[in-house]
């Protein structure tokens, strides 16, 4: 029979993108309440409308430089970039703006200057706005639609970025449920529709042109972003075309797909080749309008080239249940192309088209997730130089902490006796030798092996000589526990209970750093700690004036004895020990337990009232993931129709500053910081947060 | 003697460790629907009594320290209603304690209390059973190289235990598995419990294991 003959990129589905990137934009702000209510044009063109709406679901680190890297390559990148994210170089992996770029097409990019440091010269017109000025979040967005106008009328692009910052400053800055939510999705909402129109009305029959709207990352329940809770992974992903059908039936609940999907999706719009690292999947409904042949032809691409990135990144590729269903499926479009080649065009070639898109489908989705599985690729050596430091430094410290806490509070790091001993030079020789393999067999890139020569030999003797300091050490430890003590008074070590738990209490808050449960909810490991610690300060303070009481005939003929050698050598003029001192020693004995008793109480009190506080504190903020949306003390205080609460508290906490700072200060320091409070409470009075007693009810001045 | 003294203590914990175990399955019997885990207030009830009966039974019988005096019925009864207001404000305090640790002021303070009065079970009314209502009996006895006889080592050990496992059990909280367990206080508690009991069983090994080393010193 007939062969196939397709073997070039097919051709672009759309003529002009639009992609509108809202910074921060939560799934629930465009298909929630808040949409409906804030965003009526894009609600009527979500459900009315020729449009496909999904809910995309971003891949932690949510913050914005990874994001835009998935985005545009389809790959995963990893935590590592969050400690690039301040100061971006260029992005050296295939992606879709070098696709296009290299293709021809004209780009233009208004908005973060995090795309202009990524794709520095791909831009054919660009005006990138900072990011950092998070209290602004008005000129940020002005800044960009202040040349919309202009390039919609224009003819001479073929892709246009947007991308939005306010709505992420606004997060930042009070929260999702602030009043300043509302309006900014308004005046999106004007901005997508001016587009919308716009494109609508330049297009040509030929070719239909695309919008799509999407986030870069959601916001948690208190605006921030860069974890992986719910509300900061789902993002809401809209493709606004003439080319899809209206749809008839009203949306349920959008499709959740990947962001990764966006990039392959795109790159086929535009009649590029699909991104070598990306791993996402074709959104089918994009090219639903095409021919069946057409479809097939797509997903297939799609599969090739996961197929070839599951080659080159697993050696037991061929394994792989993706990889197996994929082939399936080739074999199946085989044959569909040969009946579709002998003519056949009937009802059955279609039903068979659509089982093998099927096929096609389900393969695409276990090559992804095979893909996503895969660990990232770590730099091991360099890795393991770094923890083999810190550890020899923790040893060193742990094997100090004895003799640290004791009276003379010195540890002495013996370094001379290693110097000079053959292990110090034997261990020098032997890691630089390791060095030297590992550098000269390394496949990938080693951050320790591109340093220089004499840095790498450096190190390596700091490791061997920490090592010699850590053996050294523990060889007098031995030494000094098989010798008998000689004087069992000296003890040169100490470990009080008190000691015991503020080390395992460390080293406890160290291991549960390893759950990302307790990293989300540290706070709490830390008020559960602190509470450990006042209760067993209670505990041991009770021990020690309660016990006393037996003790005190004892200690007080001690304290005769000692007043009586006082006596004999005579120094002090204030204890004047007469014949018929008896009496006297007995007036101070008692004066000073009336002045150990009330010290006494003070000092049993203080772990109570710190605890209280702690506990005050708990519940004056909630904080955390899991629990940061119960009410809190914080919450009741700053709502509105509590403020006549909150500025009393402000006013008394601010006269107990006053009062307890202003007896060290000259009378010019006092007046200067009676205003300075006053003038706080002022400024908090003038934009509305606490109330001076003569104003009833809210009025706060206007900006 | 010695050893008729440490088998004697054996069979008292023991006993009292076969409580605990009663009170989780026994009631399943009895009243519909009871679990652990389900009824978790009814369990930490049954649980609380069942202890603390066996306790004063076992006081009662074994008379672990005799005191030479005849007591009379109104000292008797003012001791047995001293003994009432001590375990009460241990619970008070106990609950208080949970309080400043992060537990809900105003929301339930059901539960907490009865985990107060799980605490005070393991803890205050072994003390009131042993040693009395004297504080600074207690005091001694909590303090290093302070108890006078095995039941008082047993003591020691039982409360240090389930205080602590009550300390652990608050380990799991954070976490967000989502389990039907990590609902306050049934983690909390069943360490309290579980701590109670291995508190029980180690005692006697423990002081069987040190009974040389072991010299009470006679006041």
């Amino acid at each position: 029979g007939m062969v196939s003959n397709w073997t070039k990129i097919p051709p672009p589905l759309f003529k002009k993108v639009v992609i509108v990137l809202i910074d921060a934009l939560r799934d629930d702000f465009v298909f929630g309440s808040k949409g409906k209510q804030f965003m009526p044009y894009t609600t009527q063109v979500v459900e009315k409308g020729t449009s496909y709406s999904f809910i995309a679901e971003a891949k932690p680190p949510t913050v914005t430089m990874p994001r835009i890297k998935a985005l545009m390559t389809g790959s995963i990148p990893g935590f590592i970039d969050v400690v690039v994210n301040l100061n971006s170089p260029a992005l050296l992996d295939d992606n879709l703006i070098w696709q296009a770029k290299t293709a021809g097409k004209r780009i233009i990019f208004y908005g973060d200057d995090t795309w202009v440091k990524l794709f520095p010269k791909h831009f054919v017109e660009y005006d990138g706005t900072t990011s950092f000025f998070v209290s602004d979040f008005t000129e940020v967005d002005d800044n960009v639609t202040r040349h919309l106008d202009r390039v919609l009328r224009r003819e001479d692009w073929d892709l246009l970025i947007l991308h939005y910052l306010g709505l992420d400053h606004i997060g930042h800055m009070t929260g999702p449920n602030s009043p300043l939510v509302g309006p900014k999705l308004r005046e999106m909402d004007n901005i997508l529709k001016k587009i919308h129109i716009s494109l609508l009305s330049k297009e040509e029959a030929s070719l239909p042109n695309l919008l799509v709207v999407c986030g870069d990352h959601g916001m948690s329940e208190t605006g921030s972003h860069g974890g992986s809770s719910e509300g900061e992974v789902h993002t809401p992903l809209l493709f606004i075309s003439s080319a899809f059908e209206k749809r008839s039936a009203p949306l349920g609940q959008p499709e959740h797909v990947q962001q990764t999907d966006l990039a392959s999706t795109l790159a086929i719009g535009l009649g590029l080749p699909i991104s070598r690292n990306s791993v996402g999947n074709l959104i089918l409904p994009v090219v639903g309008g095409k021919t069946m042949r057409e479809q097939l032809r797509f997903v297939h691409l799609n599969g090739f080239q996961l197929s070839r990135l599951l080659q080159e990144n697993t050696p037991a590729y061929e394994k792989d249940p993706g990889y197996e269903h994929f082939k399936i499926a080739e074999k199946s479009h085989g044959n569909w192309i040969k009946l579709y080649l002998e003519g056949n065009n009937s009802e059955i070639l279609l039903n068979l088209g659509k089982k093998v898109l099927k096929q096609y489908l389900d393969a695409l989705k276990a090559l992804s997730s095979s893909l996503s599985k895969q660990v990232a690729q770590y730099d091991m050596y360099s890795m393991m130089v770094g923890t083999v430091i810190i550890m020899e430094v923790l040893l060193l410290l742990l094997l100090s902490v004895p003799k640290a806490l004791s009276k003379r509070a010195e540890f002495e790091v013996p370094l001379s006796p290693p110097l000079f001993s053959l292990l110090f030079y034997l261990m020098c020789l032997m890691l630089c030798a390791v060095h030297v393999i590992v550098c000269t067999s390394a496949e990938s890139l080693c951050y320790f092996c591109s340093m220089s020569w004499l840095t790498a030999v450096g190190v390596m003797m700091l490791i061997s000589a920490l090592m010699c300091g850590i053996l050294s050490a523990v060889a007098k430890i031995f030494e000094n526990s098989r010798l008998p003590p000689k004087s069992p008074v000296v003890s040169s070590s100490s470990w009080s209970e008190i000691d015991v738990l503020i080390l395992a209490g460390t080293i406890g808050h160290v291991l549960s750093l390893g759950a990302s449960s307790f990293i989300e909810e540290e706070h709490q490991t830390w008020y559960f700690l602190i509470n450990t610690l006042c209760l067993m300060l209670c505990q041991e303070l009770c021990r020690n004036n309660f016990l006393l009481k037996e003790y005190d005939l004892q200690h007080s003929t001690n304290v005769k004895q000692n007043f009586e050698s006082i006596g004999e050598t005579s120094e002090c003029k204030n204890i004047d020990i007469p014949a018929a001192s008896n009496s006297k020693l007995g007036k101070a004995t008692s004066s000073s337990e009336f002045m150990k008793g009330s010290d006494k109480w003070i000092s049993l009190a203080t772990p109570w009232i710190i605890l209280i506080c702690c506990r005050l504190l708990r519940s004056l903020n909630q904080t955390g993931v899991q629990w940061a949306h119960r009410p809190d003390f914080g919450h009741w205080l700053t709502s509105s129709e509590h403020k006549s609460e909150l500025s009393f508290l402000a006013a008394v906490s601010l006269l107990m500053i006053f009062f307890l700072v202003q007896r060290r200060c000259s009378l010019v320091s006092k007046i200067a910081m009676a205003l300075g409070l006053l003038g706080v409470y002022s400024y908090r009075a003038a934009i509305g947060n606490v109330i001076f007693p003569w104003q009833r009810g809210d009025k706060d001045i206007s900006k | 003697m010695r050893e008729v003294e440490i088998r004697r203590l054996l069979a008292a914990n023991l006993l009292c460790a076969l409580a605990v175990v009663l009170a989780a399955v026994l009631p399943a019997f009895f009243l519909d629907g009871f679990s652990v885990l389900g009824t978790h207030l009814a369990w930490l009830c049954v649980c609380s009594v069942c202890v603390a009966t066996l306790n004063v039974i076992l006081h009662l019988v074994l008379k672990p320290n005799q005191s030479p005096k005849r007591r009379s019925f109104a000292h008797k009864i003012s001791r047995f209603l001293k003994c009432c207001l001590y375990f009460f404000m241990s619970c008070i305090l106990f609950h208080a304690i949970i309080v400043l640790y992060g537990a809900p002021l105003i929301e339930s303070v059901t539960e907490t209390f009865l985990f107060a009065v799980l605490l005070s079970t393991f803890t205050t009314l072994q003390c009131l059973c042993l040693l009395g209502p004297n504080v600074q009996a207690w005091i001694r006895v909590f303090s290093k190289n302070g108890a006078m006889s095995i039941w008082e080592s047993s003591l020691q050990i039982t409360s240090m235990c389930s205080v602590l496992g009550a300390w652990f059990g608050a380990f799991p909280i954070p976490l967000d598995w989502d389990r039907p367990w990590q609902v306050w206080p049934i983690s909390c508690s069943l360490g309290a419990t579980f701590g109670y009991m291995a508190g029980l069983i180690i005692a006697p090994l423990w002081i069987h294991w040190n009974r040389k080393q072991l010299t009470y010193k006679s006041r």
